[in-house]
């Protein structure tokens, strides 16, 4: 290759942005986009309102004002116990005698209260279960204000209690009962992964974030290096491609068309970043403005319920998802970097077999090839994700057609190294520059190839018969 | 020495496509590159041109390799080609800037061509009669020959000093053919270097002072056509009169090639037979209309060498 081998390709690249942006199509499809992400936040903030209302009623403190309690077993339901593990609901009355089941029920269909019906049944066993069971009743009247969530959240409350006041029951000390209730995790680690950090737990928000993202970059790799091909195969079929090549050469014309869709693309997810970020802006503004009263309410029940609840802003940080902001940062450059590269690799294969081509319905059949190897990555970097299996998930790093999908969202959440971050794109560049070389040797055949669709023991013909000098 | 192509070769695998081409052109004018379907004219224009890789061999302009930097090229290939649904204003702004024309240049150039070929319609959006836009026809709209004109267009864009047209009247009416021959002509006055390929042996004749001729990869004839047509000597002769005169031309031994009432195409040994000829109708008091004595045309040329060779092999 000579550096006149290149010289050009700016102007064929200008050509390339310049002819993107005066497509209607491509203008439409990108306004319909941006409309969608500038629209949907605001929107959904508007239409959710009620829930996020709900929510935040629900942080402001306990509804809940009596609590009637019918106990059938002999173990004791002691409700100062009950409170003082329970601080959100000190204010509550517990009435536990002379408690008339029948009168209560009769109240709570006729009329809203704030009362909270709690019958503690025997031990009995249901039909369709396999052993008897303790069984916990809890009643709210018809249209209470007592939410759903708050209802939850006592019977969880309720359930914990009553299993250790069983186990006080039964004579257990609090420390007993403190290694009983204990909860327990079993980790398995492999020896060899131990100095990489990394954990095997199978992780749901790992394997979406793969998921998520391989069908972003599939998309953006396929639909961009498809657009490529297309336009190479536009100018074979066209004959244009004479006309270029009076003046540029034929590796110039797949640099320039390269690079001008990588501006194109990163345009395109600039103006759609800018979007989200009004977006999110005016929802902020709108769901601060539609609920502010509403919050500080909340908020100011937090504070009066003296329970010492706190919201710790420290503890508000991603580490609850086990992620490092830096590594985050730096995630974000890695898939910055593989995409381009990703997209390079794919673009070179485009280029090709557009070339290769002489017709649109040759370059339908030729692009299986691309589609296949992408969706192969895909599902291995998937199935890889799912799995959580050591080994195939180190033959997911190395592939670089899954790699490009795994290893990038990998490093993010600190499963992947940045050694494997370097070997992909050791591996990509390594195979870019192999296909650059071998797009420069068939190339200038290539586009002047009429006829049937070339397959890859013509295009290493080609190759080993370019002894010539242009 | 201007353009200069010395033993260009070119093989497809074990096929020879160019065989050894050497051509000289000393001074402005038309050189022509003749040959049947097949023979390598395209393959040798576009490996002069430095498009595709040849085997062997050196094209060099006024003394350095020919392209794009050491000489102003234009080219006008014979498979005309435009992008389908670009604008065309678009398109020939594009292949301007590629071969260096700045942009303000390019458009004043194109005005000039657009009113010259009068395709202004395709390239300007025109405006109702109510004042609204109409926008330009796209490319895939345009007639051929009207394709054809932008192509000469793009071709010409850069005012280019060696000028390779590629069949350049193919497909085109007797009015567009007329136009685009003028415009050859122009270039022609403004001491251009232009090498033409085409089948239609009358136009070369008007433009052309030398031709190569290739058959299956390899020349057969090359030279002044001037020269070559002197070197095969007058030997066509045209006679129309008012009687038969089959009788006196078998009496001078002049072949009869075709005959159409009282015009007759004879093929004559030389100036001395076509004499003999003329006295004995002028003795035999036959009224002669029309006698031309001519050399042979490119067609006759072209004919005769081809297919010699082929009948050889």
């Amino acid at each position: 290759m000579k550096k006149s081998d290149l010289t050009g390709w700016q102007k064929v690249c200008a050509f390339t942005i310049a002819q993107n942006y005066k497509s209607k199509g491509t203008v439409i499809g990108l306004v319909i986009v941006c409309l969608f992400i500038l629209f949907a936040g605001p929107i959904l903030a508007l239409a959710g309102g009620s829930k996020i209302e709900e929510v935040v009623e629900d942080l402001g403190g306990c509804k809940i004002e009596n609590i009637y309690i019918l106990n059938d077993t002999d173990i004791t339901f002691d409700e100062k116990e009950f409170v003082k593990e329970n601080a959100d609901y000190e204010k509550i009355n517990f009435i536990t005698s002379g408690v008339d089941e029948d009168a209560i029920h009769e109240k709570m269909k006729n009329e809203p209260t704030r009362d909270i019906f709690m019958h503690i049944y025997g031990k009995q066993q249901i039909e369709g279960e396999d052993e008897a069971k303790y069984r916990i009743a809890l009643f709210r009247s018809k249209d209470s204000e007592i939410s759903s969530m708050e209802m939850d959240s006592l019977s969880d409350s309720v359930k914990k209690f009553f299993f250790n006041s069983r186990l006080a029951y039964s004579g257990f000390t609090e420390e007993q009962i403190s290694r009983m209730d204990s909860d327990v995790s079993v980790q398995t680690v492999d020896a060899a992964d131990i100095s990489e950090d990394k954990d095997d737990d199978f992780d749901a928000v790992t394997m979406s974030a793969v998921i998520f993202y391989s069908m972003i970059v599939m998309m953006i790799v396929l639909v961009s290096s498809q657009k490529i091909a297309v336009s190479l195969v536009t100018e074979k079929s066209s004959k244009v491609i004479e006309t270029l090549l009076l003046t540029v050469r034929p590796l110039a014309i797949i640099v320039g068309k390269i690079v001008g869709t990588i501006v194109v693309l990163v345009v395109n997810a600039v103006i759609m970043l800018f979007c989200g970020m009004i977006s999110g802006v005016v929802t902020t503004a709108l769901t601060a403005k539609k609920f502010s009263s509403v919050i500080t309410e909340g908020m100011a029940n937090i504070q009066n319920s003296g329970n010492g609840m706190e919201i710790d802003p420290e503890s508000l940080t991603v580490n609850d998802m086990n992620i490092d902001p830096v590594r985050i940062f730096a995630g974000i450059g890695i898939v910055i970097i593989t995409t381009v590269l990703a997209f390079v690799f794919y673009s070179i294969i485009s280029g090709i077999t557009g070339a290769s081509c002489s017709s649109m319905d040759d370059l339908s059949n030729a692009s299986s090839f691309i589609a296949l190897s992408s969706v192969a990555g895909v599902y291995l970097a998937m199935g890889a994700a799912i799995a959580n299996n050591p080994v195939l998930t180190e033959v997911a790093y190395l592939f670089p057609f899954s790699g490009i999908y795994m290893v990038p969202v990998h490093f993010m959440f600190g499963k992947a190294g940045f050694s494997d971050v370097l070997i992909l794109w050791a591996e990509l560049i390594l195979l870019t520059v192999f296909l650059f070389r071998f797009a420069a040797k068939v190339y200038h055949v290539l586009v002047y190839h009429n006829g049937e669709r070339l397959k890859l023991t013509n295009l290493l013909e080609i190759s080993k018969s370019q002894k010539g000098t242009v | 020495m201007s353009l200069e192509v010395k033993e260009l070769s070119k093989k497809y695998g074990e096929k020879t496509v160019v065989d050894n081409l050497n051509f000289v052109m000393n001074e402005p004018g038309v050189y022509a590159l003749l040959g049947t379907n097949g023979a390598g004219k395209t393959t040798s224009i576009r490996m002069m041109l430095g498009m595709l890789a040849h085997d062997t061999g050196e094209v060099l302009w006024k003394g350095k390799p020919l392209d794009s930097v050491t000489c102003n090229v234009g080219y006008l290939a014979e498979e005309r080609g435009l992008y389908p649904k670009y604008s065309l204003m678009d398109q020939l702004l594009y292949f301007a800037s590629l071969r260096n024309v700045p942009k303000g240049e390019a458009q004043k150039r194109i005005k000039y061509w657009a009113e010259r070929f009068e395709v202004e319609e395709y390239i300007y959006p025109g405006k109702t009669s109510k004042g609204r836009k109409i926008p330009p026809k796209k490319p895939e709209q345009l007639s051929k020959g009207n394709q054809q004109k932008i192509q000469l267009i793009s071709a010409l864009i850069s005012d280019p000093e060696l000028l390779i047209l590629d069949e350049p009247l193919s497909g085109l009416d007797p009015v567009n053919t007329d136009l685009f021959k003028s415009v050859i002509h122009e270039q022609i006055a403004k001491e251009k270097f232009l090498i033409m390929s085409s089948h239609q042996m009358p136009t070369i004749e008007e433009f052309c002072t030398d031709i190569t001729i290739l058959n299956k990869s390899k020349t057969v004839l090359q030279g002044n056509l001037n020269d070559i047509k002197k070197s095969y000597g007058r030997v066509n002769l045209f006679v129309k009169c008012e009687g038969d005169v089959l009788p006196l031309a078998e009496e001078c031994g002049v072949t009869l090639v075709s005959q159409k009432e009282t015009e007759y195409q004879f093929k004559v040994t030389g100036d001395d037979q076509a004499n003999e000829l003329l006295s004995k109708i002028i003795a035999n008091k036959i009224v002669v209309v029309k006698f031309e004595l001519r050399e042979p045309s490119l067609h006759e040329i072209f004919v005769e060498k081809v297919g010699a060779v082929n009948e050889e092999k």
